[in-house]
């Protein structure tokens, strides 16, 4: 039984690598940049996916006619988490075809997955993303975003795999909609707290009728023109013609 | 005539205000922020006992809004729910927009059948007062208008729509 070691090293390291080794080269390197101390910090691929590329590796490694590579892969998921597509530089069939089935069916944690959604569009504007932390270790430039390496040594061959995870451009598109729908509730009751009604009572104690207003945006996603209190309709401030104070 | 936002309201309003437009607390700090804003005005209300179980609601409602728009997991949005339920709804307005919210919070987490729970009664509900022909114009109008938002969000639900 060969003897197994994988460990994951920081993700910096990881981004500054694949910033300037081009998809597509795959390359025999005689110093792979290898930490010998594991270390279990930053965010990985999950471990039935480690173990599945392990077992590629003890399978085709041999194969490879070289001690030590370098492997990129480019993988898609889309807004389930799904794993659309995988593509890498490997020239070796069996070990490609292995190791992007291990990484197809790579499962991406749900929690895990929002955040990297959501963190980019977030930086844009707002810094209130409380999964700030969860993407603490990850590094995300546009909409991919690089996992820390994994470093497979079996069978007397070191590989590195490189994986960075896109998200494809539509699905982007599709939350910065989202979001968009979202930050239009937060504009209209900055916009209608600086309007007319600004100080004008809600439907309750400590209810102003912009915050009536902005509850009515959530549910429906677009800010109403007006809200019903104490049984008439009145504005919702931004939509009248004029609004301001 | 209406009554105006008394003094105590608008520094409360002001207070919520700062915490919800801040561009520096993240979800966790922004719940500290609410939960003192709370413990701070329920003492200032004294023995108004009506002030002390409304300004909770209010704490409980802003938190699920921040939930929603700060796209929390389904596991914050329910707890902070059924503090909600625990705390009442001051009337039927927002009982129907609250539902709506963590109806909304649910389909963006994936709990579709969560959400579809909290929102098919208030389709009844709005359903059965609009079938009554004694009906006053006023709750006929806002039944007919929730009863439009809540069927779009019922058809999201429904289509395992995210968002």
């Amino acid at each position: 039984m060969p003897r197994v070691i994988v460990w994951i090293e920081g993700i910096v390291v990881a981004c500054v690598t694949m910033s300037v080794v081009p998809f597509g080269c795959a390359s025999h390197i005689e110093s792979p940049p290898l930490k010998q101390t594991p270390t279990g910090e930053g965010p990985h691929a999950p471990n039935k996916t480690i173990a599945r590329l392990r077992a590629c590796v003890e399978e085709y490694g041999g194969d490879l006619g070289g001690d030590a590579f370098e492997f990129h892969y480019d993988v898609k998921v889309d807004e389930e988490g799904q794993v659309a597509s995988v593509k890498s530089d490997v020239l070796h069939a069996d070990f490609s075809g292995c190791t992007r089935a291990a990484l197809r069916a790579m499962e991406v944690p749900p929690e895990l997955f929002r955040t990297w959604m959501f963190q980019p569009l977030a930086r844009a504007d707002r810094q209130n993303n409380a999964a700030r932390g969860l993407a603490g270790n990850l590094v995300i430039v546009g909409v991919t975003i690089a996992l820390a390496p994994i470093i497979i040594k079996a069978t007397g061959v070191t590989i590195v795999f490189m994986i960075g995870i896109a998200i494809a451009e539509e699905v982007v598109e599709a939350v910065r909609r989202r979001k968009s729908e979202k930050d239009k509730c937060t504009d209209g009751y900055v916009e209608c707290m600086d309007s007319k009604v600004g100080d004008e009572l809600g439907n309750n104690w400590n209810t102003s009728r912009c915050e009536n207003c902005f509850r009515i945006c959530q549910d429906e996603k677009s800010w109403p023109p007006r809200v019903r209190m104490w049984e008439d309709w009145v504005p919702c401030g931004r939509l009248e013609p004029t609004w301001r104070k | 005539m209406l009554r105006k936002l008394e003094p105590e309201e608008i520094a409360f309003i002001e207070r919520i205000n700062a915490v919800f437009l801040s561009e520096e607390l993240d979800f966790e700090e922004a719940v500290r922020e609410y939960r003192r804003i709370e413990e701070e005005f329920v003492e200032r209300a004294g023995d108004n006992e009506h002030h002390v179980v409304e300004t909770r609601r209010r704490i409980t409602e802003w938190l699920l809004s921040e939930a929603l728009r700060d796209e929390q997991p389904h596991e914050v949005c329910r707890e902070i729910w059924h503090e909600l339920l625990e705390r009442g709804f001051s009337g039927i307005e927002n009982r129907h927009w609250m539902s709506g919210i963590y109806a909304r919070c649910c389909q963006m987490n994936g709990e579709f059948e969560a959400g579809l729970a909290v929102i098919e009664p208030l389709i009844a509900e709005a359903e059965q007062g609009l079938a009554d022909p004694t009906l006053p114009p006023n709750p006929r109008a806002f039944y007919e208008q929730e009863l439009t938002r809540d069927c779009k969000i019922r058809d999201e639900l429904k289509a395992g729509i995210r968002g």
